[in-house]
């Protein structure tokens, strides 16, 4: 049997779905979009209310409760000098990572409210800390944002084998290195730095957090792999 | 005759329950290739690209060209599949997977095809499985593997020539599989 004919039985037989299987894929898609647009609307919220904030801080500065705005103060430190007008474009401010390091990463800068929610010899998954008190309507059980293994909504860290990488994207600078920005499907971005000539450290941003491009970059450049991550990857 | 699918269904609802009743088994056998013959996987591949596939709905009914749309969904499914794997090989899930229609056609059907195939990297997986089996152009790969047409002819060539060695490999007789004295390149098991 040729090799065609023989990844055409492999393949196995084409039937018609049960009207139950394509009842619950419908379902599964409902649910994803109404996550998805329950997440827009929450973040949308989350920037109005830093917008508010920021607008009142603003104009209450000045003698009497004066409307007239004042500049904002300058940054304390050096990432927050870069997260300033990314904040302002973007609506996500990064600030400095102050948890306990992971095992075999460190990070510098994480979006503001995101904690490490799980982490291998291998990777890391960053997510919101909304994800730590579930509200009303929201099943921990079955929404993946609360499934550590799944990095949908989330900035997974991981290092791979650099055969798994596609070779598109766009070439920048992170940091020092020579990196790709690549859209790897929806809104999910990832950053691939070559650690080694076999081995590709990736951030992925798989949301709509509103981070820039810049912003994106600004969290790889402070994302450091361990050697027991790239050692295990380096064949 | 058009069933009656009851009422508070949108339009985004109807079209996309009569593509799935029409591509779901084209899918599943599409991704039972990717998957070198895993049939559970499979059903996991094309849940999770049906689901992607109804959040961008309006995405996917705008594009240029729908099928390899929804290609590249399911390649990007199994990369992330992969991903997911060594997160789960790394921390065991207690939680078992939804086996909503898990076919009974696996591996089991002919194994030395599927270990040869499980062999390759995914994309290289989908590479040949694209070009050699669905026959697609070079460039209709190069869209659904998200890479260049350069990268598909390497990859396809590269697969095909791991896939005639491994396949002689499985088909060689005993005697002559025990003249090796060498345990395979490590490498070659997994790129």
């Amino acid at each position: 049997m040729d090799l065609h004919s023989r990844m055409e039985r492999l393949g196995g037989a084409i039937e018609r779905p049960s009207a139950a299987a394509v009842e619950t894929d419908l379902i599964r898609g409902r649910q994803a979009l109404r996550r998805q647009r329950f997440a827009q609307v929450a973040t949308g919220s989350a920037f109005s209310v830093v917008a508010v904030a920021t607008a009142v801080a603003l104009t209450v500065g000045g003698p009497g409760g004066s409307s007239t705005p004042v500049a904002a103060p300058p940054p304390a430190t050096a990432s927050a000098a870069s997260a300033a007008p990314e904040a302002a474009a973007g609506g996500v401010k990064l600030v400095a990572f102050t948890e306990e390091q992971p095992q075999n990463f460190t990070i510098d800068v994480v979006p503001e409210g995101f904690f490490i929610q799980e982490q291998s010899e291998y990777g890391l998954m960053l997510a919101p800390t909304s994800v730590q008190s579930p509200g009303p309507g929201v099943n921990p059980s079955t929404d993946p944002m609360h499934d550590p293994n799944s990095f949908d909504r989330k900035i997974g860290v991981y290092v791979q084998q650099h055969g798994y990488t596609p070779d598109d994207g766009k070439a920048i600078k992170v940091g020092a290195k020579d990196a790709k920005l690549r859209n790897a499907g929806g809104e999910t971005r990832q950053v691939v730095i070559p650690e080694r000539p076999n081995v590709d450290l990736v951030i992925q941003f798989d949301g709509e957090y509103g981070l820039t491009e810049q912003q994106m970059i600004e969290i790889a450049a402070g994302v450091h792999a361990g050697e027991t991550a790239l050692d295990a990857h380096d064949k | 005759m058009r069933q009656d699918r009851g009422s508070g269904r949108s339009e985004r609802d109807e079209q996309f329950h009569d593509f799935v009743a029409d591509r779901r088994g084209h899918l599943l056998h599409t991704a039972r290739l990717l998957t070198a013959g895993d049939g559970h996987l499979a059903e996991d591949l094309v849940q999770t690209a049906l689901t992607k596939l109804y959040v961008s709905w309006t995405a996917y009914r705008r594009a240029a060209n729908p099928d390899g749309y929804v290609r590249r969904v399911l390649v990007n499914a199994l990369i992330t599949e992969r991903r997911r794997a060594w997160w789960r090989f790394e921390r065991p899930s207690e939680r078992l997977p939804e086996r909503a229609d898990a076919e009974s056609v696996t591996a089991d059907t002919d194994p030395e095809l599927a270990h040869a195939l499980g062999e390759l990297p995914p994309r290289m997986r989908a590479a040949v499985v694209f070009r050699f089996f669905y026959e697609l152009d070079v460039a209709e790969t190069a869209e659904a593997l998200g890479c260049s047409t350069g990268t598909v002819k390497s990859q396809t060539s590269r697969a095909l020539e791991k896939l005639r060695v491994a396949l002689e490999r499985s088909a060689a007789p005993r005697s002559t599989r025990s003249q090796h004295t060498t345990m395979p390149q490590k490498e070659e098991l997994i790129r």
